[in-house]
């Protein structure tokens, strides 16, 4: 009851007209940067940090997410109609949306795309809701042991959930902890690896770090190929969005599950979209009647993809509001956001911040409202958008970069700083290194380092504060499970490969 | 060996020995709590070990799995478009940033991608007014103006 009372609290923040339009904004601005290839949520909202500065906590807030949850519904348009997924999250909707598409059938996956964020979307956040004051009150009991170890935990769910080598996530996030300790010593306040530069003193501040690789090495990256050939994306129309009695019987059930999924992935620190999406088209394949049609064009797998990234983006804001922990890229430059406008995250945000918390909440549902209309209706319109060639939006997207590390900072030191994490990040797309423990590393750094200090200082140096606590013990536990659970699988495919080897 | 893996392998060991070697003049332990080089001497224990790990992997494995290199045209462009952006820092400060990124722009939509030269200016003008209203007018974010006034 007290939840319903503290959400209609946050209805009455988000339904202000100021508070409206940010999160009409950041749903608009969201679903262009989903749409726009070489630019995901992350990147897009680090570029338009400076924008804040001007606004209420709050208001920005509301605008930041939007873009976060707006990203989802964008990235199906390109998927669908020319194949290349606008964010990573949307790569299984393109597997059969771009089918559909040629089958005439565009409109169709368009829809049930959007319909299944949206319904999704709404679950996620009634669900959060409810979690958030839970996990809340719960982690009101954690102190410096507990903290450190939920900050590592976080880096090493990173290496052992997300796709790809285990092994280098964690060397990345190692990469993001070395990153995040140049500057000033929070303790001592001494200099530490400044290396005599003075513009070092303050550290490497995080938002030229997630803009550089996140935005400036995925359009280097981009600019590999020949810009000679424009895009044609499929023509749909509004009419061919109209889905019949048998696409919802077919889909329904994919949705729930695709929903269900994701937002259990999202809340997982680490794992995010595009994990979540991937498991629920590969258990939707499972669980559906014609499994044969999976890459073919099933309406089904779109449905379940679609559903399980826009509720995996809200999931992952359950342990960033609750914990001050994020989930997910995204999630950590929305961290970085709020510390940018002076409110410190972590468990006693909800109490502190009340209004904040529940108005950005309720803000999330009427942006998910927002969205339907926008993609339902006017999804052809937003589909001219993928007609820009792009090499006309490749150097905006590059000099928008260049300028918004300086409006945050004033400083072009910064700047120089994001074009050198933008040759890194496209070394890492090369050299297969996954960019998100970085990020997560350098946000999370700043509470790791302390917490274990502090954990130390109580114990007078002893590491058994760790196993001491049973809060602390149990996160300790998990840590562990998280560091040998990838060995315990690399260990399974090489007995698998040998026996195969075996059987030829 | 596999290339993808030694290298930033190596390239991590030798970070962390920097870090280890950039922080050797910290205490580790100062008097009942732990020093300024606690954790940097642990990240960099910790990025060592993995390097060393994924060396021993990478030798263990074998192939010569090679970093997906562009193309000599993509690495053209890619070169190029880096060196301009690297080029944009000094130049903010004396011709102007919304100037420079007007030239930046231009130079790359023209001579780096090959595109048509009327879209390309009204694109690049079209953007800098942008950056020029939101950045400048909008946020007051003073950005670095060169003898045009911007």
């Amino acid at each position: 009851m007290e939840t319903l009372s503290l959400l209609g609290q946050g209805f009455s923040t988000a339904l202000t007209p100021g508070n409206v339009f940010a999160t009409f904004i950041g749903c608009l601005l969201g679903q262009l940067i989903g749409i726009l290839p070489g630019i995901g949520p992350a990147a897009g909202i680090a570029l338009l940090l400076p924008i804040i500065f001007g606004v209420k906590a709050t208001t920005a807030l509301m605008m930041l997410t939007g873009i976060m949850y707006g990203a989802m519904y964008g990235g199906t348009l390109t998927s669908v109609l020319i194949n290349v997924p606008g964010e990573a999250a949307s790569v299984m909707t393109a597997v059969d949306g771009h089918q559909l598409a040629k089958h005439g059938r565009a409109g169709a996956a368009l829809s049930v795309a959007a319909i299944g964020s949206f319904l999704a979307g709404l679950g996620a956040v009634i669900v959060l809701a409810f979690l958030c004051p839970i996990l809340g009150g719960f982690a009101l009991k954690f102190n410096a042991p507990e903290f450190f170890l939920l900050a590592t935990l976080g880096l090493t769910m990173t290496a052992s959930l997300g796709s790809g080598s285990a092994l280098k996530a964690l060397l990345m996030a190692v990469l993001g902890l070395m990153v995040a300790l140049v500057g000033t010593d929070p303790m001592a306040g001494t200099m530490r690896l400044t290396f005599g530069e003075v513009e070092l003193m303050d550290g490497i501040d995080f938002i030229p770090v997630a803009v550089g690789i996140f935005g400036i090495g995925e359009v280097l990256s981009s600019l590999e190929a020949s810009q000679a050939e424009d895009v044609k994306p499929i023509r749909t129309k509004l009419k061919d969005l109209w889905l019949t009695a048998q696409d919802w019987a077919d889909c329904r059930m994919a949705i729930v599950r695709g929903g269900t999924i994701g937002f259990l992935v999202g809340l997982m620190p680490g794992v995010g979209p595009v994990v979540a999406s991937m498991l629920a088209y590969a258990i939707e394949r499972r669980a559906s009647k014609h499994p044969e049609r999976f890459g073919q064009g099933a309406l089904d797998a779109v449905a379940a993809a679609e559903s399980a990234n826009n509720s995996a983006v809200h999931g992952a804001m359950v342990p960033m509001l609750s914990l001050g922990i994020p989930a997910s890229p995204a999630t950590a430059v929305l961290l970085a956001a709020l510390i940018l406008l002076g409110i410190r995250p972590g468990p006693m945000l909800m109490s502190q911040q009340p209004e904040l918390v529940w108005g950005l909440i309720a803000s999330m549902m009427i942006g998910n409202i927002m969205l339907i209309f926008m993609n339902l209706p006017f999804a052809p319109a937003f589909a001219a958008v993928l007609r820009v060639p792009y090499a006309y939006l490749a150097p905006g997207i590059l000099v928008v970069s260049l300028v918004g590390s300086f409006a945050t900072t004033l400083s072009i030191f910064n700047v120089g700083v994001t074009i050198l994490f933008g040759v890194i990040g496209y070394l890492m797309i090369k050299f297969n290194l996954p960019r998100a423990p970085i990020v997560l590393a350098i946000v999370l750094a700043p509470l790791l380092e302390s917490a274990l200090r502090q954990s130390l200082m109580l114990s007078s140096g002893s590491p058994l504060i760790f196993v001491q606590r049973p809060i602390a013990a149990v996160l300790l536990v998990l840590v562990v499970i998280s560091l040998i659970l990838p060995m315990l699988r690399g260990r399974k495919k090489e007995i698998k490969e040998a026996d195969l080897e075996g059987e030829l | 060996m596999r290339i993808l893996d030694v290298a930033p392998a190596l390239f991590m060991l030798g970070l962390s020995a920097t870090v280890f070697a950039g922080t050797s003049d910290l205490p580790y332990w100062a008097d009942f709590t732990p020093g300024p080089a606690f954790v940097p001497r642990w990240v960099a224990g910790a990025g060592a070990l993995l390097s060393v790990i994924l060396l021993i992997q990478a030798w263990r494995a074998g192939g010569s799995a090679k970093p997906d290199w562009p193309e000599k045209a993509g690495a053209i462009r890619v070169g190029l478009t880096t060196a301009g952006l690297i080029l944009c820092v000094p130049l903010a400060d004396i011709a102007g940033f919304i100037a420079i990124t007007f030239v930046f722009m231009a130079v790359m939509m023209i001579g780096i991608l090959r595109r048509k030269i009327v879209p390309s200016l009204l694109t690049a003008v079209f953007t800098a007014g942008l950056i020029f209203l939101v950045f400048r007018w909008w946020l007051k974010v003073p950005l670095p103006a060169g003898p045009l006034g911007f």
